[in-house]
This record gives C-alpha cells, structure tokens and sequence, in this order.
C-alpha cells in the first residue's frame, strides 16, 4: 500500500515544476469537435509497475488517463479547477451521489440507462460488473500496492472475502440491474470520494475471468467511457489463453485512443468530459528539451514533462507564448524528514530550530522559481485543508520565507545539543548527519539550500543522491537523519489522506516507509516491525533489527482516529486543521517547504485547456485542437 | 697534426632523460602547466578566500538566479559566472581541479600498486602464479568497464552503508575504488611482460648466482628496470582518470553534488545549456587542458625516457 501511496504522490507532484504564464483555464481559440490530440510524454505512467489495470493502479497521470477518457464510476469529478468545483465529488453513471440509510451504514446508488462498454464487449452496464470490480478489489493477489485498503475494512464481508474465508462479498449487492448497494462496517463520510477512484470502477465479467494475474488487466482495458484503446474491436476475450492485445496500448510505445462507439454523451456530465478530439496519441520521447521544441513548432499539442526553467522562462517572457502556459495549484507538500528516533531531533527544540532557519524561498527558486510553487507555511495544503492560506499560518514565519537566524539560535539554546548555550548545535550528534535526497533535478540543487540552512545552526551533513529515495530512506531498521526529496498529494480533496501514510505509528512499514520522521512510533510498532523482519523473504531485510525507542515518539494516532470518525461539516474541517497545527507546533517532524504548482504548456494548435485538480494535470476530457494548426 | 679530439664526458640515465625532454618544447610546457594547475589545487582554499571571497558551496540566489531560477552569467565579482543555485563557477571550477587531481592521483596510485605487484609477480614466478593472475586480468578485462563502474556505483549509492559491509561508501572514495578496480588491469598486464622479458636478462642470472633471494631480485633488480615504463603509464592514465571520474560524475554517479567536480558541472549545465553556456564552457575548458597536458606531458616522458619507443621510430 505505502509503495502505490508514495506513487501517486510522486505523481501528483511530479509536474509541478514550472512557472510563469496564466492562471486562467478556456478556450484559447473556437473549441469544435475533431482532430487528433498528440502527446508526447517522457516516461508513461504505467511503466511504475501497476500496468495500468484500473484495480491496483496507484499513480496518479494514470488515474487522469483512466478517469478523464477511458472509464466512470458512479462517481466522478468535474475535472476542472477547484475553484470551478473541481474537489467535489459528483454523480457519474449513477443517477445521484449514495444515498445513504440512516445509520450510515447502507449506500445505494441507482446507474443510469443506457451505459454501455466499450468493444468487444458492447453490452450495457449493470450492477453486477460492480460486484465483478470489488471481487478483484477484494483479491489480495491482484492489489498488491494498490489502494484495496480504502475498501476491505470498510465493506462488510470484504476482509472476509480478502482472507479466502468467503467466496463472494456480501457486502457488495447487485439489488437489480440498475442498482447496487454496499453495507459498510461503520459509516464513511467520504464514500462518494471512494467510489471515484478507479479501482471502483465497473469491470465486465467477460473479460475479468481472462485477467486473474496481477496487473495484467491494462492492457486489455474495457472502456465505459469517451475513448477506447484502438484496436479493441478485434480483441476475443471468448479465449483467454488466446489473446492478442489491441494495438493501440504497447506498454513501453504508446497508447492510441479512437472514439468509442457505444459511448452515449448524453449519459454523462459535460461538466465532467466534453470529450471534443476524435482521437489521443500518447507518445514516448525520453527528452523533454526535445518535446517542448515540437511543441513550440506544432508538431504535438502537449509535453506532459516538467518543463525546464528555460522553458519556462522562454513562455513567460513572450507575451505572444503566455497563452499557451497554466498554471495551478497541484495540492501537494514537499517536505523535509527529521527522524525523531536519531540524534539531534529527537529534541523538538532542535527539529524546531530548522525549521526556522530554513530558507523556502532558496528552496523554490533551487526548484526552478516562483512560478513551480510557493513556499509552505504547513503540512497540509491550503487547497486541501481549505483553510490556512499562505500567510495566514505560520509558526515558523522569517521574512520573505529565507529563515530566520536569530529565533532558530533561540529553539537552539533549549536545545541539550547546544551544549555551550550560544545558538549553535555543537554536540558531535550534530555533525555529519546522513541527509538522502533524491538523484533526479531538482533535489540536488533543493539539498545544497538545505545543507546551507543546517550550517548556519551548526549542523553538518553527509549527502547521498539516491536512485530509490524511499528504499534508502525508509527502512527503519536503517535510520537515517534526514530527508529532502519527499512529497505528497492526497487521494481525494479531503485531508485524511494526507495524515495515514505520513503520520500514523501504525503506518510505518519495514521498506519503503513513508513515515521517514517516525512519528508516533512505539515499543509496539518496534514489536511488530521485528516480527515482519523475521518473517521477511526478502534477503535485503530478513534479519534486520530496528531497536524500540527510549521514549514512545510523540505521535498523532488518537487524534487522527477521532476527527476521521467526524461526520462531514465543520467540525471535521476543524479537526485537520487543528492536527496540523498540533504536528507543526508540538510534533515537528517535517520541514514542510514547498506547495507544489503544475505547469502546463500546450502547443499553438490547442484550442481549449482546463486543468484537473483532481488528477493535478491537463484534463484530457475538456481539452480541443485546432487542426488546421498543427503541423 | 693530428686533430684534437673533443672531450668525451659520461652522462647519468637522470642527464640523458633531461636533455631528451627539454628537446621536447610541448612536453615541457604541459609539464609547466601541471605545475601551475597542482600550485592552483592546493591555494583553492585561499584564492577562494582572497579572490573569490566565497566557498564553492555558498549560494548566492538572490544575486544571481532569475526569478526562474535560471543563473546569470559571468561578471566582475563571479567571474566564470554562478550556477543554478547561485554558486561561482569559477571557485567551483578550481575545487573542481582538487577533485580531478585528488581521484586521479589516488586511483592512479593504487591501480599502480596493484598492477605493479601483480604484474610483477605474475612475470617473475610463472608457473600457476602466472597462469592464475593472467586469467584474473582476462576475466576484469572482458568485463564492459563503464556498463559495471555504472553498476557498481549505482549500487554503492542506493544507501549510505554503501556496499561491501561498508568497507566503500558513496562519495569520493567510492569514485576512486572503482576507477582503480577496473584500471590496474592494464598495468599489470603490462609489467607482467616486462618483468618476463627481464627475468631472464644475465643480471638477474648474476644476481641469483650471487646468493640473491627471490624478494631481494624482484625489489633491488626487477623493480628499478620498470620504474620508466611506470611513471609513462601512470602519466597517461591520469588523464584517463580524470575523464572517467568526469563521466561518472556526469552521470551522477560521482562525486556528491557538495564536492565540486567538472563532470558533474558539466552534467547539471546540459538542461540550460543554451541559456547558461558558461555553466559548460569552463569546466569542459579546464577539462579538455587538463587532460591534453597530461597526455602531451606523458607522450613527452615516453620519447624521454625510452627513445626507442618514440614518435620518429
């Protein structure tokens, strides 16, 4: 689950460098239906392990693919801006959001008439391709890093199912045709957003029984929605040991969207896709500097790369260029890690101290300026907490974001690392600290402006640049000191997805921790650790030993649980904004440095941009060319 | 009257090789050149301080990034101009050059121990000591060098225990152990041959005959015959060093980011070449001098030192 997490985090963040041009979404010329819409992209999303089969796929360019063109839900978004309602979840083949009974355990939706898949299969959609979806939701060889946990615990009978104890989920009902039922274990506020993510999505019987392999599904995607894989009316599912996949998905080539033709519009909310091109081509090109040159030329529509800062520049500075570059708000924090168990944080005045000395502003122009983001003043985006907008939260406020010498002495000189009283931490625990970073631009540059900041409080380090950030920096049983290559984006505009992997004790993991500060870890969490180490296969991680801590790690587990358990409303909202106040001020485990911004440039031949706060990229589904333009 | 005969006066090895090598006007200047670019490492510290008045690692954002975060180019006070984060290219180039010198010094040197002991070893005893040394070569040397020096560091730099229990750690060390793992192969493939060929000369037989242990002849007879050919080797593998520390660092598997280095520079100036050209320009320049004076410095020591093997013959 941490690894799928840590994925679409990186994913939601990973366009966010860039800067410079409009803030505004549209139309840049008359958006009219037609023409092909070309992209170039420098690694396919798909190619991180999950294949792009909807039920364990975790990163998030390919929940925008999935969600913008290839399937619905019964909930859905808008995919458009926040602002423009883009966090809200609405219905999608449902007629109505669930309707929920009156102890919140029972949701029921009703599916609209008339939704049909997608070749080969081309028949309608009914209640039982939802069953069909959650049986493969619910088999634990098939989600393995993905996300089954927003479901499993929460639908009656689904661990049970998860466990091989039950041969089919009894919490899941197709009640007739048209409509499906889920009995929850305890009532969840946030079903609708549940119900959006892909994995949720209905799945046809007749292809699921060729696909029982882990992701292995995506490349035979069934669609229900705007566009298919081209080729897909010659797939045969009636032999699954026979199989030729369609031509228009090649994992590591490309992936050619045509039209579907059972896809009927008027089934679907032109709010959320308005589906104007007749065909996508996604296309590979390893070379960013190259794509945004054909972009430039007209030669493809869209880069889905970080522009380089020279692009960005180049889009900023001509007026003629601006149109053609967006900007918005990605929802994400990048942060950096202090591990509470290692010397010198595990003293809060210490974790306090660099967090005032850290210079953000250094930070964002090492990311490539102004224009890739701002300077985060806490953990949880504005954006997603809805409230704490920069400026108006800052416990650790310097002017103009560029650290503050004279109050990072201050939390110093409380600190029992700063042995001679003068604001400095001189203790040898202060010296050579191990400081992992990520290889790739622009954490390199982001980890000198950091190491900057340390020295000026006395602290040194040693930076490694590792090519697996987290299988360097999250194996507890090897510790490190701190970390600045780590993001985050939620799965849904709610700030509960922001706190489980990061926060919780009971979330740290033996590899791949995304809980690098060890917050909230305990002698029991060690326990369990160990035990998982013991049983380990893996050679790399049998036998390691993480030693349990002196103190219990002050963590944020009760408080999580109790404002996860809130109904919807005001004093939920509350809740997360009062546990990230409480993580800043009391825990400090991070250094929170950016809110991440996404760039986008599209090419002359655009005719309509929106972006997807949803999904943090373009939104395919309301996106037009001109062909006439392109070259 | 008989013509007066000039006076025959005896030269040492030590006269002949400088009078070879002054003839040699390029050589000399490389050799000059090194001097200067040695004298250049070692004051780093206080040109940087006096001149420069800066370290390679102070960052000067607000002067000279763009609101981008693009760096301004040279001028009076960053002379080479500054890098993406605000750094002077010209005090990072001259660290640069304790870094290229630090590696290619020390990986040279124990390359050299290596293959010298080996090689000599190799040639001297024959036998299955030979057969056994000679087949080790073979395997390091059909091994694709830069495919498993990319390996290895990538391997070595996954976490900060590095690798092999610990013993190489990322970073500077780590860039030395593997230029030297996989450059004393040609040493000793090399020395083996000599000392072959030396072992059976009649002052090694006299040597023998005279009571001389095995130890005794390789240190006092075999050993002082091969110091030519090693300092022409290890003059010319220096500038190998050198450009293979510069392309591991250029694939970011060098040297940390912290400690300057040409290659390194030169990797993170490819992004914004076309808009930051000094980014590239200086370390490839003092790359390219470097490296071509220790080539013509080396050529000029061979001609020196073994006429036989020179350019003319």
């Amino acid at each position: 689950m941490f690894i799928v997490a840590l994925l679409t985090a990186l994913t939601l963040t990973a366009a966010a460098c860039g800067g410079g041009g409009g803030e505004e979404t549209g139309e840049l010329g008359d958006p009219e239906r037609g023409g092909t819409f070309r992209v170039e992209i420098d690694e396919f999303p798909w190619e991180q392990g999950y294949g792009f089969d909807p039920t364990v796929e975790y990163v998030g360019d390919d929940w925008t693919l999935l969600k913008t063109l290839l399937i619905r839900g019964l909930t859905g978004y808008r995919y458009v801006t926040a602002e423009e309602g883009g966090t809200e979840a609405i219905p999608d083949m449902a007629e109505g959001l669930g309707e929920f009974s009156e102890d919140g355990l029972t949701v029921t939706y009703k599916i609209k008439p008339g939704i049909r898949f997608g070749d080969p299969v081309g028949r309608e959609i009914t209640a039982q391709d939802f069953v069909t979806s959650f049986e493969r939701l619910g088999t634990a060889e098939l989600t393995a890093g993905g996300y089954a946990n927003y479901f499993v615990p929460l639908v009656e009978g689904m661990q049970a199912f998860n466990d091989g104890e039950a041969d089919s989920i009894s919490g899941v009902t197709a009640v007739d045709d048209r409509t499906v039922q889920f009995k929850l274990t305890k009532p969840s506020p946030d079903w609708d957003f549940r119900m959006a993510m892909p994995a949720a999505a209905p799945i046809p019987e007749e292809a699921a029984t060729c696909f029982t392999g882990y992701a292995t599904y995506g490349n035979y995607l069934v669609s229900s929605g705007p566009y298919q894989f081209e080729g897909m009316d010659q797939v045969d599912f009636s032999d699954c040991d026979d199989l030729t996949p369609p031509s228009g998905f090649k994992l590591e080539e490309h992936m050619l969207l045509e039209r579907n033709p059972n896809y009927d519009a008027s089934t679907d909310n032109p709010e959320a896709r308005e589906s104007f091109p007749d065909r996508f081509e996604f296309r590979k090109n390893t070379n960013p500097e190259n794509s945004y040159d054909k972009l430039a030329r007209g030669e493809i529509d869209y880069a889905w790369a970080t522009p380089p800062p020279d692009v960005i520049a180049r889009y900023s500075r001509n007026e003629d260029l601006k149109k053609f570059m967006f900007q918005f708000p990605d929802n994400s924090t990048w942060y950096l890690t202090m591990t509470m168990t290692q010397p010198p944080f595990d003293d809060v005045n210490v974790r306090k101290a660099v967090n005032a000395i850290m210079d953000k502003t250094g930070m964002i122009q090492a990311w490539g300026g102004v224009a890739t983001g701002i300077p985060a003043e806490h953990a949880v985006p504005p954006t997603v907490l809805n409230a704490l907008n920069a400026g108006e939260y800052d416990p650790y406020k310097s002017e103009n974001h560029r650290g503050d010498l004279e109050a990072a002495q201050a939390f110093m000189k409380e600190s029992k690392y700063d042995t001679d009283g003068d604001g400095l931490c001189d203790a040898d625990a202060c010296k050579n600290l191990t400081h992992i970073t990520r290889e790739t631009d622009p954490f390199p540059n982001v980890a000198a402006v950091v190491d900057s900041s340390l020295e000026k409080i006395g602290i040194t380090t040693r930076l490694v640049e590792a090519a697996s950030f987290y299988g360097a920096a999250g194996t507890p049983a090897k510790p490190v000191h701190i970390t600045s290559g780590s993001g985050w984006g939620p799965d849904w505009a709610e700030p509960i997805t922001f706190f489980e992997l990061t926060f919780l004790g009971t979330s740290i993991s033996i590899a791949n921790n995304i809980n690098i500060s060890m917050t909230g870890f305990t002698a029991q969490v060690a326990q369990n650790l160990n035990s998982q180490y013991q049983q380990q296969e893996d050679q790399e991680l049998k036998g390691l030993k993480v030693d349990p801590p002196a103190a219990p790690v002050p963590g944020i587990d009760d408080r999580f649980a109790a404002c996860a358990d809130l109904e919807p409303g005001d004093e939920r909202a509350q809740c997360w904004i009062d546990l990230d106040m409480f993580i800043m001020e009391e825990i400090v485990p991070w250094v929170p440095y950016r809110w991440g911004n996404d760039v986008d440039i599209v090419g002359p031949a655009v005719t309509k941009y929106e972006f997807d706060t949803f999904g943090a990229n373009i939104a395919f589904s309301h996106v037009a060319v001109d062909p006439s333009k392109q070259t | 009257m008989e013509p007066a005969l000039g006076r025959v006066e005896g030269r040492t090895p030590g006269q002949l090789f400088w009078l070879r090598l002054k003839q040699d006007k390029l050589a000399l200047v490389a050799g000059g050149f090194i001097l200067f670019l040695v004298v250049l490492a070692f004051l780093a510290p206080l040109i940087s301080t006096h001149v420069a008045h800066h370290g390679p690692n102070e960052l000067f954002q607000a002067e000279m990034t763009d609101e981008f975060g693009l760096p301004k180019g040279p001028n009076a006070q960053f002379l080479f101009g500054a890098d993406s984060v605000g750094r002077d290219v010209f005090v990072r180039t001259l660290y640069g050059l304790r870094t290229s010198l630090v590696v290619a010094i020390f990986a040279t040197g124990i390359a050299m121990i290596i293959g010298v002991t080996l090689g000599v070893m190799a040639g001297f005893f024959g036998g299955s000591i030979d057969t056994f040394i000679s087949r080790v070569i073979d395997i390091v040397l059909s091994m694709p060098l830069l495919l498993f020096a990319i390996g290895l560091a990538a391997a070595c730099s996954v976490s900060p225990e590095g690798c092999l229990g610990g013993i190489v750690k990322p970073g500077l060390g780590l860039v030395i152990f593997i230029i030297a793992a996989f450059s004393w192969t040609y040493i000793a493939r090399l020395i083996r041959g000599l000392t072959l060929s030396l072992r059976e000369r009649e002052f090694i037989e006299a040597s023998r005959s005279l009571g001389a242990g095995n130890i005794r002849i390789m240190f006092r007879e075999v050993l002082p015959n091969l110091f030519a050919p090693i300092i022409i080797y290890s003059t010319l593998i220096i500038p190998t060093n050198i450009l293979f520390e510069a392309y591991l660092s250029y694939l970011g598997l060098g040297v940390p980011q912290r400690i300057p280095s040409w290659g390194r520079m030169i990797s993170d100036a490819t992004g914004i070449f076309e808009v930051a050209w000094w980014l590239m320009f200086f370390p490839g320049m003092a790359l390219v001098l470097t490296t071509l004076a220790f080539n013509l410095l080396g050529d000029g020591l061979r001609d020196a030192l073994d006429p036989k093997s020179g350019r003319g013959g």
